[in-house]
């Protein structure tokens, strides 16, 4: 007879030496969980506004007639053409060009875009090494046009996806809202090749979009008329072992998927290889190097002080579209709790004001179980979770000027719609859960009080209150199974501050920082 | 390269067995050993923490490792998650042998009465602080830990542990010690 602790012990060690002695690398847990690290980390930063924003545009109305619901058209409507310019700088950015991209046809291939995690922004880089930091649009996507006059949307964090789409690469056919974008898999890991230029009667296009479909799961189906006749197409998989797998494309078929279809853990590219009538091969190479995620491109300015909102000036630049003569500085670092704005009411070791205890028309309650989010849909909060109603006034504003004015730090997020053609009613929206023993903020929670897309809940209880306010009752939910599960201690408390405090909810209203009103209340059991 | 990068990397490349195997404990299965491991890196490392060490990253990531399980078997969005990165590893991770019958045993427990166990047994953490640790109530964990007892005593030639109420003599015992 053991006991249950020398076994559970004796069970650990002897299976950690036996992976460690069986030479287990972790290079590709390391390189993945870096990956989504990445992807998270600039989720949050560059998203999380948007995604809040995107959803309380979806509570309070259905037709987006103000701020346009995508709807995939070329044509530019103000909103979205007011938010696609940005005038930061962004610093030093490699072009970003496929390999040998001289071999393209000119005017091919129009840009990348991806998330640069370290501002949280999305970027679109043009061949000749342009960079534009794109800012959100009021819908929740990144609107961009490359130059060609077609309306992309770079990145759809508003999608009910967990690793949202994030980067993609842009030819000049890939359309508005139908776009050539890498979806789920790290665009970094791949490198386009095309080795030579593609030879007469090979329609370069076509089979682009046939090999998207490995990557993607979307694109074209072959086609043989991508070829001259006579000409035949091989789908390749080659390996670092030297192997190949190889198959014949038929009419129509589509290319198998990375994600079903192939093994890659030791995959060195997917190819289409056309071998001409004569005999002679070309091929688009498509070459995979997970463990070489290179280094992001861009290399910001970093913050040169405490964290600063847009001038008026820098604001109505971007209203305008303008890109010169801005400043170049970095606004838009993404800051520790407690650290923007709301600085100048609540900070951590000091007691949140009295006189803003209960001050506005916020409460928050810990919740377990099924809770009802939006009749008949309830959600399962688990133990400890923790349940905010708001409800806040809004103020008739231009949507993109709310957007730029919301500081980019932890709690912060515009939230607004429009019903059908009728005005914007917006408001910036500060919300954090905080720990407060013995009257002080002794630390703050770990999960944003606003957390759609990691619950999956949208918020569609809520709805007009009155023409001038909106009540977001049971749309807010701050984290489910264990709130105070995620607290984090804020300057010299320790753990054991957290022990015994108290959960509280700061919150703040306005139409631009410099008029919020704040307010805090604790947390009901 | 970011310094949580280089931090990650050299977590896992030091760490990477053990925390393996501390998650395999969690699950069960090696290869969800390995994703619950990239499940807590991705949510410790996700936001900024003033992590500077080896050892205060394996600390932090095996800490948000119990109620990522326990979050799993609800979430929706875990499965979307677990689909999409099956095309990322081998399909099937073998378990190794050593210590296999035991895991294979914690197999058998739902997965709040596995992470229970484990908190309690492996971590040695008391009954309060697995509560907290999971926001469950003491005695739903008293519960969990009870029925844990009831599958695993027949599985595992294992001898009875002590009593909550003990556990909870012991813990106060030792405060007094602290501040006798």
């Amino acid at each position: 007879m053991r006991d249950l602790r020398e076994v559970l012990q004796g069970s650990f060690e002897s299976h950690a030496d036996a992976l460690g002695n069986a030479g287990r690398s972790w290079g590709g847990l390391a390189a993945r969980s870096t990956r989504d690290t990445r992807n998270r980390r600039a989720w949050r930063a560059g998203a999380a506004s948007t995604v809040a924003a995107a959803a309380a545009v979806g509570i309070v109305a259905t037709a987006m007639g103000v701020v346009g619901g995508g709807g995939g058209g070329d044509a530019l409507n103000p909103a979205q053409r007011l938010v696609m310019d940005d005038p930061y700088s962004l610093g030093e950015c490699a072009a970003y060009v496929p390999a040998n991209a001289e071999v393209l046809p000119d005017g091919y291939y129009i840009g990348r875009a991806y998330v640069d995690s370290a501002s949280g922004f999305v970027v679109a880089v043009t061949p000749d090494g342009t960079v534009t930091r794109v800012q959100p649009g009021p819908n929740g996507d990144y609107p961009f046009d490359f130059g060609d006059g077609h309306l992309r949307s770079l990145s759809r964090p508003d999608l009910p996806n967990d690793m949202p789409p994030l980067v993609g690469d842009y030819t000049q056919n890939s359309g508005g809202g139908d776009i050539w974008v890498d979806a789920a898999l790290d665009s970094y890991a791949w490198t386009r090749v095309v080795p030579a230029p593609a030879p007469d009667g090979v329609n370069l296009d076509n089979l682009w979009k046939t090999l998207a479909i490995t990557l993607t799961g979307g694109g074209a189906g072959y086609d043989p008329g991508a070829v001259p006749d006579g000409a035949t197409t091989d789908f390749v998989a080659g390996y670092t072992d030297g192997r190949e797998d190889t198959g014949a494309l038929l009419n129509g078929g589509a290319t198998p998927s990375v994600r079903e279809d192939i093994d890659t853990n030791a995959l060195e590219y997917v190819a289409l290889r056309v071998t001409l009538a004569d005999g002679s091969k070309w091929e688009l190479r498509f070459d995979y190097t997970p463990e070489n995620i290179p280094d992001l491109p861009c290399q910001p300015t970093p913050p040169s002080g405490p964290f600063e909102w847009p001038s008026q000036e820098q604001t109505a630049a971007a209203e305008a579209g303008a890109s010169e003569g801005a400043t170049s500085t970095d606004t838009q670092a993404m800051g520790e709790p407690l650290s923007g704005p709301e600085s100048e009411v609540f900070q951590c070791e000091a007691p949140p004001p009295a006189d803003l205890e209960n001050s506005g028309d916020v409460t928050a309650r810990l919740a377990s179980g099924e809770v009802m989010i939006s009749d008949p849909d309830t959600f399962d909060v688990g133990e400890d979770g923790l349940m905010v109603d708001v409800t806040a006034p809004l103020w008739e504003m231009d949507p993109k000027t709310m957007i730029a004015q919301t500081p980019r730090v932890t709690g912060w997020q515009p939230t607004g719609g429009s019903q059908g053609d009728g005005p914007f009613y917006g408001n910036l929206t500060y919300l954090e859960t905080v720990a407060v023993s013995e009257g002080a903020i002794v630390g703050v929670a770990g999960e944003p009080v606003v957390d759609w897309t990691a619950n999956g809940v949208g918020g569609a209880s809520a709805g007009y209150k009155s023409p001038d306010t909106v009540n977001l009752r049971g749309g807010f939910i701050a984290a489910f199974n264990g709130i105070r599960g995620t607290l984090q201690p804020c300057g010299y408390a320790t753990s054991a501050d957290l022990a015994d405090a108290q959960l509280a909810v700061l919150y703040g209203f306005g139409p631009d920082v410099p008029s919020m009103s704040y307010g805090w209340t604790l947390v009901a059991n | 390269m970011a310094r949580w990068q280089m931090l990650v990397e050299q977590l896992l490349a030091e760490r990477g067995s053990r925390l393996v195997a501390y998650a395999a404990l969690l699950v069960g299965r090696d290869g969800d050993a390995e994703d619950l491991v990239h499940d807590a890196v991705v949510k410790v490392f996700s936001r900024p923490r003033p992590l500077c060490t080896v050892d205060e990253a394996e600390a932090y990531v095996r800490s948000a490792m119990p109620s990522i399980v326990i979050d799993k078997a609800r979430s929706t969005a875990s499965k979307r998650r677990a689909l999409t990165r099956a095309f990322e590893r081998a399909e099937h991770t073998p378990d190794i042998d050593a210590g296999l019958d035991v895991r294979a045993a914690l197999r058998e427990l739902s997965p709040r009465e596995q992470v229970c166990i484990v908190l309690r047994f492996f971590d040695d953490m008391t009954v309060p602080q697995v509560a907290a640790r999971l926001g469950l109530a003491e005695g739903t964990v008293k519960r969990y830990l009870s029925d844990a007892r009831a599958k695993l005593l027949p599985l595992l030639d294992v001898t009875a542990w002590e009593e909550d109420q003990e556990i909870t003599v012991v813990v106060a015992t030792r405060r007094g010690d602290r501040h006798a």
